[in-house]
């Protein structure tokens, strides 16, 4: 009897859902890819970096601070940000994950007086690196907002420069994505009439340009991604509700066409595009433990062109593709869905 | 033979308190009440044996008020202001949830008497005192409340394996609150919850909510923050079992009180797995229905409740 009676207590506890579990996802180098990718991979998860090559995952850990956000650098090597409590930094790391420099400095003694740098990339020549930086406001002491930054990447924090005005009290510009022409596009966030914090793709032409808008900002999109031939921009947009679509348009280095819708209905976040452009990486909940996954979709070719008259890309009814199945490719992960997958060519092609 | 089987439904029975005594203590403790574990099939699943998700079809609409506290040592345990107030409209026949953020400076008569900042209710008599100052000002009836201070959402945040959601903005503060667990309680930190879809654990969470002064709207844009947790928070309740609540009651530990009973809460929960976000609406009493103003040397929020009351009307049945 005494045994039926811790039958029935574990029984009930045997009904346990997991949503009430603590999560614990198994050691990223212990995972297995559900789908092959080809080249390799770089992700963030849980402070740390991790390489996926050949479906074996290896983890990047350069020094204290939670790693996230990598980008290539064209002469090889990485840039990533190592995050602290009231201060991030970027580093350039080399083809190891060691640090080689670090390139900005934002920490100081009071807590108020720190910076913050996020979402590096850099100039597809490799001199110029832009990212998000909080200037400091002496006014308005209160106020925070990322401004889309550049610099030498040969120089210092010092020759720093300002390239976008955010607009205040927002949260600001950030996912700073240079052009070659030296354009520059990112994603801008703004306030609504009727008080709705909404984000749009905006480009500004040059350093000292007014930006102009690419998106409506009734969309909110954001995360912007240009596929490696710089014809086609992908994003992540959510029209202000709960759910995200990653749509795909046509963009001739000024303005872009119509949006193709890939997915739809999930959290998707920070897509990066394959090095030969026939598909997409992003992330979004999935797999065993319900956290955010590596996911894989195709690419739709470049067929529809910019059009002449219209700065701000065609909203309202982007073109569904239901057709487009996204893959999952990681199961048990639990990714930094604020960091982009960074997807580049195996080492030698 | 029939002690046989007396013997093992005790057993049974006993097996089963065990299992849920955390939450019996929980509802005495945070209730007042005992809460009821009984396992009667929910009438409405009795007349909808095809399972039809119109689950809850026999209960009757509610309201409930949700208080949220900076309970932190800077405060009296006793008298905590009210940072957070949402009036909660659930009609479970249609699976419709109506939510009104109402700001916390907003000036009103309170119900214990003299005017005041919104906030101040709760501090100066409790949920008694706030249900019944909202009750007077917004001339709605409230039929429960739930209060829920800074670790308690952490700690629930955290208990339901956090919370996915599109952070609508990058939410940055240099002079957020490091109170908890802080030896010092004035202490500040800075803080950058980054914009776009992510999972939050409940110590994120609780930044994107609380943080309000680098944000144009103040304490509007995070009422608008604190109702998308919510709505998360949802997603993740529609998977929470009832043997998960022992697991969950116990995670409070004080940080929690309500006057929901437990068949309320069952009722509650399924209501969330048919609950679409599209079924969700959301208000926040921005201008027309409020205006910056001083009384005295205080910044507040004045109500223009020739526009809200008509609002409230729509959706909250009249007190």
């Amino acid at each position: 009897m005494v045994a039926f009676g811790f039958g029935v207590y574990f029984g009930l506890a045997s009904f346990k859902s997991k949503a009430a579990q603590r999560a614990g996802s198994k050691p990223v180098t212990k995972a297995r890819t559900l789908v092959p990718v080809p080249g390799v991979v770089f992700m963030a998860q849980g402070g740390a970096l991790y390489r996926l090559e050949n479906g074996q995952f290896s983890e990047i850990k350069p020094g204290p601070g939670d790693w996230t956000q990598p980008t290539s650098v064209p002469q090889g090597g990485l840039i990533a940000v190592s995050r602290q409590l009231h201060f991030s930094d970027l580093y350039l790391l080399d083809g190891s994950g060691h640090p080689v420099r670090q390139l900005t400095k934002n920490q100081t003694n009071t807590v108020e007086t720190n910076h913050w740098a996020f979402y590096p990339n850099l100039s597809p020549d490799g001199k110029t690196l832009f990212y998000s930086y909080d200037p400091k406001d002496l006014s308005n002491t209160f106020r925070v907002d990322l401004a889309v930054w550049s610099m030498p990447l040969q120089g210092t924090q010092a020759q720093g420069r300002r390239r976008t005005t955010p607009s205040p009290y927002t949260g600001g510009d950030v996912q700073p994505l240079p052009l070659s022409s030296g354009a520059v596009i990112y994603t801008k966030y703004g306030i609504d009439d009727a008080g709705h914090s909404q984000s749009q793709i905006w480009l500004q032409a040059h350093a000292g340009a007014i930006g102009q808008a690419l998106t409506e900002p009734a969309d909110d999109c954001s995360a912007p991604a240009l596929s490696r031939d710089g014809t086609r921009l992908a994003m992540v947009c959510t029209n202000g509700r709960q759910t995200s679509s990653l749509q795909v348009a046509p963009f001739d280095g000024q303005r872009l066409g119509p949006r193709e819708v890939l997915v739809e209905g999930q959290l998707a976040a920070m897509p990066a595009w394959a090095p030969d452009g026939l598909s997409l990486l992003y992330t979004a909940p999935g797999g065993s433990n319900g956290r955010f996954q590596l996911w894989l979709v195709q690419a739709p070719r470049s067929t529809a062109s910019p059009s002449p008259q219209a700065a701000v890309s065609p909203s309202g009814n982007p073109t569904p593709m239901a057709a487009r199945q996204a893959r999952l490719v990681t199961n048990d992960l639990d990714l930094d869905a604020t960091s982009a997958p960074l997807w580049m060519a195996p080492a030698g092609s | 033979m029939a002690v046989i089987v007396l013997g093992f439904l005790i057993a049974g029975a006993a097996g089963g308190v065990a299992y849920f005594f955390p939450v019996l203590r929980a509802a005495v403790i945070q209730t007042g009440h005992s809460g009821d574990l009984s396992t009667t099939p929910n009438p409405s699943a009795v007349n909808n044996p095809a399972g039809n998700p119109a689950l809850g079809s026999t209960g009757s609409p509610f309201t409930v008020l949700l208080l949220g506290s900076d309970d932190d040592e800077k405060f009296d345990k006793n008298h905590v202001l009210t940072q957070s107030m949402i009036l909660v409209r659930i009609v479970p026949q249609s699976n419709q949830v109506t939510m009104l953020s109402i700001p916390r400076d907003l000036w009103v008569p309170l119900a214990g008497g003299g005017s005041g900042k919104i906030d101040a209710a709760y501090s100066n008599g409790g949920a008694k005192m706030a249900i019944a100052t909202v009750q007077r000002n917004f001339k709605v009836h409230v039929d429960e409340y739930v209060w829920i201070g800074l670790k308690g959402l952490i700690r629930l945040i955290d208990r339901l394996g956090g919370v996915d959601l599109i952070t609508s903005n990058p939410v940055l503060d240099d002079f957020y609150p490091n109170d908890i667990d802080s030896p010092d309680p004035y202490a500040t930190q800075r803080i950058a919850v980054l914009a776009g879809p992510q999972h939050l654990d409940g110590t994120h969470a609780l930044q994107y909510v609380r943080s309000r002064h680098s944000d144009l709207r103040g304490d509007f844009g995070r009422s608008q923050r604190q109702q998308q947790v919510l709505i998360a928070l949802r997603a993740k309740a529609s998977r929470v079992s009832p043997a998960d609540l022992p697991d969950v009651a116990a995670a409070f530990q004080g940080e929690l009180q309500t006057s929901m009973s437990l068949p309320r809460i069952r009722q509650v929960l399924p209501l969330a797995t048919h609950l679409t976000i599209e079924s969700v609406k959301q208000q926040v009493l921005l201008p027309p229905y409020t205006s910056g103003g001083k009384v005295g040397d205080q910044d507040v929020i004045l109500a223009n409740w020739s526009e809200i009351l008509p609002l409230v009307r729509q959706t909250f049945p009249a007190s």
